[in-house]
């Protein structure tokens, strides 16, 4: 079987108010994309090829599902003019949809089902379309143009629900939330009943989180924080001390501020909405909500700060480097290692602390900080690297995936996360997290000390991302 | 924004128009400060203010404070439904008493709220 998935712009209009930079066919409900719904749908009833038509961009599509190997089903793109209609993308794609059985997903709205009672057999041995004509079934052979009045037919096990507001957006979220999440498979894990949550999830012993609920990955909640019941919590979420989230929609990538309490609201960024009646405000108050977003770690001061701080450390410590390190480095084996300089996987080595600590002189150089210099040096006269900045993670699988995932990756020779001593693998991307969101310059300053500090003092290299 | 202030049964009416954020949060301050002393008991009439950010609301609540410590109070009229979500969210509601009609406003002070 084929299935065809009309994804046209006209439905999906109203949505530029309340998610602006979001392509339509891929916002969330219930923390995945609603063509992923469409995906999953397709693959249970053993639809071997897809393809996507849209008469906007395909790029962010195409970006997600690639070649849809990881759902199993081979998909491809296709292009419509502005407002064309089905029929007409039905003939532009003919050559596709006449070889097989087909399936077509028509617009922007959500199918509600159960596979535990899907019958295919029953369901899908002849050609029928439901009462919106979103959704379509034609046996091969069988043409759209053929279709009659009578074929008309809603399945029992299957309903078309359409997202045309930001009301039915929200019921419909929290609908398969409390009622039928165990129909589908949602991200997250689940060790209790009506609880998802994410990877790297962090929050203290003061903070409640009640079902039915759903976090994303990489969250941080605060002290004494409530979150849900019946909450939706998107990935790279920060939420501050003594805020309640009820009865709400947190998209991935926001920051909520401390001692607020959200009911019934649906925030994006800086986007803050009422979910009751759809009303809409542009926010971006970094007291009440806002984008976790990279702020002055890319401001031209920061830049400036930085580089005149890495110089004057550079000259600070380059006479030490040649008397102790150099000579060490010259008989003692490589404590080099591959380390990520950006997001497009550009790598270089440098001196791993953790190597060093397995030898006494390794560990007196470790109070010097002069694993650092080959760092320090590249903060000061290339552009790979900060003084301060994220942490800077080894090259590996799981390291690669997780700076995919975080807002922004600008690497430093000195880290948070280090200046902290923390060891916790659990909670790496929680302190990247917070860098960014709190990052300035006097920040950067404390790090850069209390690195440095804390290591002349208890003399530990701290966990700097050399962890898998 | 705009600011316009009248009188009315010895009480001070400020109406605010426009966006109340952190760039003319000061204006209403300074716009406080030079009638505090004509009236003790004010209410800010926001049926025109369509924005408000937590700087504008943290300078209302910093008016409040002043009318308090001057034995006042301050009082919110027709609060607007984005703005009100601001109320909402940071919890401003249980501080300020809010009326949908700005005569109610001015003539709710000095009355009994306890039944």
């Amino acid at each position: 079987m084929r299935c065809l998935i009309y994804a046209k712009t006209k439905d999906t209009a109203w949505l530029r108010d309340y998610f602006p930079d979001i392509e339509p066919y891929l916002l969330k409900i219930v923390n995945k994309p609603l063509l992923e719904y469409a995906m999953d749908f397709a693959s249970l009833l053993g639809v071997n090829e897809l393809r996507i038509v849209t008469d906007s961009s395909t790029k962010d599509i195409e970006a997600f599902f690639g070649t849809g190997a990881k759902w199993g089903v081979k998909t491809s793109y296709g292009l419509a003019f502005p407002n064309d209609s089905l029929k007409t993308v039905y003939l532009k794609n003919m050559a596709f949809c006449k070889e097989d059985d087909l399936l077509i997903w028509n617009g922007f709205f959500f199918l509600l089902y159960d596979q535990s009672k899907l019958c295919f057999e029953k369901e899908f041995s002849q050609a029928f379309y439901t009462g919106s004509k979103r959704f379509i079934y034609l046996p091969k052979d069988f043409k759209l143009l053929d279709l009659k009045a009578e074929d008309i037919r809603d399945p029992e096990c299957l309903e078309t629900k359409d997202i045309a507001s930001i009301t039915q957006y929200y019921e419909l979220s929290m609908n398969i939330l409390k009622k039928h999440n165990e129909k589908y498979v949602l991200p997250g894990y689940s060790n209790e009943k009506d609880t998802f949550l994410g990877l790297n999830l962090v929050y203290p012993h003061s903070s409640e989180i009640h079902p039915p609920i759903m976090i994303g990955n990489n969250c941080r909640f605060q002290r004494n924080t409530l979150i849900g019941g019946n909450s939706i919590i998107g990935n790279n979420v920060i939420i501050d001390e003594n805020t309640c989230v009820t009865d709400s929609i947190v998209y991935d990538n926001t920051y909520i501020g401390r001692d607020l309490d959200m009911d019934k609201k649906i925030v994006y960024k800086g986007y803050l909405t009422n979910a009751e009646n759809g009303e809409v405000i542009q926010i971006n108050d970094r007291v009440l909500v806002a984008q976790v977003e990279p702020g002055i770690v890319t401001s031209m001061f920061n830049r400036a700060v930085q580089r005149i701080l890495a110089l004057v450390l550079f000259v600070l410590q380059i006479l030490p480097w040649l008397i102790l390190y150099v000579p060490f480095a010259l008989f003692g084996s490589s404590v080099r290692t591959d380390k990520l300089l950006n997001r497009n996987m550009r790598s270089r080595k440098f001196v791993d602390s953790e190597k060093l600590q397995n030898t006494l002189w390794g560990r007196f150089l470790l109070r010097l900080s002069l694993d650092k210099f080959d760092k320090v040096c590249a903060a000061a006269f290339t552009k790979e690297l900060y003084l301060v900045g994220n942490r800077l993670f080894t090259n590996t699988l799981n390291h690669r995936k997780l700076i995919n995932e975080l807002p922004a990756y600008n690497p430093g020779a000195f880290s948070l996360a280090e200046s902290v001593a923390s060891r916790d693998t659990e909670a790496e991307i929680f302190y990247e997290l917070e860098y960014i969101n709190y990052i300035s310059t006097h920040h950067n300053l404390k790090i850069l000390g209390r690195t440095i500090l804390r290591r002349l003092i208890h003399g530990c290299a701290g966990f700097d991302g050399s962890k898998n | 924004m705009q600011l316009n202030f009248t009188q009315q049964d010895q009480v001070g009416i400020i109406e605010v128009s426009g966006r109340l954020d952190a760039y003319n949060a000061p204006e209403l301050r300074a716009k406080y400060d030079q009638v505090a002393e004509k009236a003790v008991n004010f209410v800010f009439d926001m049926s025109k203010c369509e924005f408000i950010d937590s700087t504008g609301l943290g300078t209302i609540v910093a008016c409040l404070k002043s009318a308090s410590q001057g034995g006042g109070d301050i009082h919110i009229a027709n609060l607007q439904s984005k703005p009100r979500m601001v109320f909402d969210i940071t919890r401003a509601h249980k501080i300020f008493h809010i009326f949908d009609d700005l005569e109610a406003a001015v003539s709710s002070f000095g009355q009994d709220w306890d039944d």
